[in-house]
């Protein structure tokens, strides 16, 4: 706290000032500082006469507030009558154009604008009752000339009609040994079950002593033979 | 040899509150320190029951929080800042306090303008007397603006080091002296009548 020894231009500047604030009578505490101080430590009392901030809302910020409150305020009461609040459910559900196709039925409309706002099988019942079994799946096509192609169609996948590979790769054989069976996919809704792995057996050195006396045998005789 | 009490430096005798809780080494420093401590505030908020309380609250806190000295630091530029953020929290209130009041008799700065800035109303051999200018000159320094005050106060009147009011305000020493040379014009400003002379 000692006099800093510090002079610039700036402090000569206010030379006057600095000595008058250097010359101002020093303030005391009260004779009773310290005992009261003492008073207030010895019985607790630790509430301090000046309440420090607990929150603190920057005054700057309350114009911001105030506008961002607002333009709340004004998008919930105020845009709310335009929102359409309409339930899914009681949407009628609209008409899906693409399908694949196999085979194609033609048939006209008597009211061919209508059929936007029609489920598919109400516009086949509209038209000249053409039989066509409600689980196919149609396909709706809206042409020029107002007629409407119907094309039902089969496909190959279903759970009776599974593709069972291994009756391709084995030819329909049957095999009897479940060893000797590879089967790459199970046919039908029935699982297959599963064979577990099998170890590949090495041969034995005297299993392969045995087949090359033979192949030597052999060759030795198609050697005299050709003699 | 054992020193006494009375003989260590401010940073022995917090040492010694903040390892043995010596109520005595406490007491010690609250004697160094009531008096500067009691001016520096009152030079800053400009009241004197405002200020015996204020330094009453730093020295409650420096008896509640005395381990969040740090030995590294000056005791002195420690308590300082203690009175000072509490000096700070003052104004603000009476800041919010005007503010909010309807009552516009409570500020009574109009009639200190008159006074610091109208020469006539003192005659010559009045102003002369040190008891009324050292007067105006507080209400000057109180006119000034609080950031800049406090600098100055820490400079001018309890002749701190730059860096000490650096370590006192957390701010950095190019800061403190670009406030203080703004403290001191705006004082200069304000008491360019008793200058003139």
């Amino acid at each position: 706290m000692g006099i800093n020894s510090y002079h610039s231009n700036e402090e000569q500047k206010f030379a006057h000032i600095i000595s008058d604030l250097k010359n101002l009578p020093k303030v005391k505490a009260e004779d009773n500082f310290e005992f009261n101080l003492m008073v207030k430590i010895r019985n607790r009392n630790f509430e301090l006469s000046v309440p420090e901030r607990k929150f603190i809302f920057n005054r700057a910020l309350a114009p911001a507030a105030a506008v961002t409150f607002s333009i709340m305020i004004f998008f919930f009461f105020f845009t709310e009558s335009n929102v359409n609040l309409e339930n899914p459910f009681l949407i009628p559900p609209e008409i899906r154009a693409n399908y694949s196709a196999a085979k194609t039925d033609t048939i006209v409309l008597s009211q061919p604008e209508m059929i936007t706002s029609y489920s598919a099988e109400k516009v086949l019942t509209q038209a000249d009752d053409t039989e066509v079994p409600p689980s196919n799946i149609v396909r709706v096509v809206v042409e020029p000339s107002d007629a409407v192609t119907v094309e039902t169609v089969d496909l190959p996948f279903d759970d009776n009609s599974a593709v069972d590979l291994d009756s391709y790769v084995t030819g329909n054989r049957v095999q009897q040994n479940r060893v000797q069976r590879g089967q790459l996919v199970g046919g039908g809704s029935q699982p297959t079950n599963f064979d577990g792995f099998f170890i590949k057996e090495r041969a034995s050195k005297e299993s392969i002593e045995l087949h090359k006396t033979k192949l030597d045998s052999l060759k030795k005789a198609q050697k005299t033979e050709k003699e | 040899m054992t020193k006494k009490l009375t003989e260590l430096t401010d940073e022995e005798l917090i040492k010694e509150f903040q390892d043995n809780e010596t109520l005595e080494a406490y007491e010690i420093l609250v004697k160094r320190f009531k008096d500067p401590l009691t001016n520096f505030v009152f030079r800053f908020v400009g009241d004197r029951d405002s200020s015996t309380d204020i330094v009453q609250d730093t020295m409650i806190k420096f008896y509640l929080n005395k381990d969040s000295y740090k030995s590294f630091a000056k005791f002195s530029t420690w308590i300082y800042t203690i009175a000072g953020n509490l000096a700070k929290n003052e104004l603000k209130r009476r800041k919010r306090r005007k503010i909010f009041s309807l009552d516009n008799n409570i500020d009574d700065d109009e009639s200190k303008k008159i006074q610091i800035e109208d020469k006539s109303f003192f005659e010559p051999d009045r102003l002369a007397d040190s008891n009324i200018k050292s007067h105006i000159i507080q209400n000057a320094l109180l006119r000034v603006k609080p950031v800049y005050r406090e600098v100055v106060i820490l400079r001018d009147i309890e002749e701190f080091t730059y860096e000490e009011i650096a370590d006192i305000t957390g701010l950095s020493i190019g800061t403190v002296k670009s406030r203080i040379n703004r403290g001191r014009t705006q004082l200069q400003k304000l008491l360019k009548n008793i200058y003139k002379e």
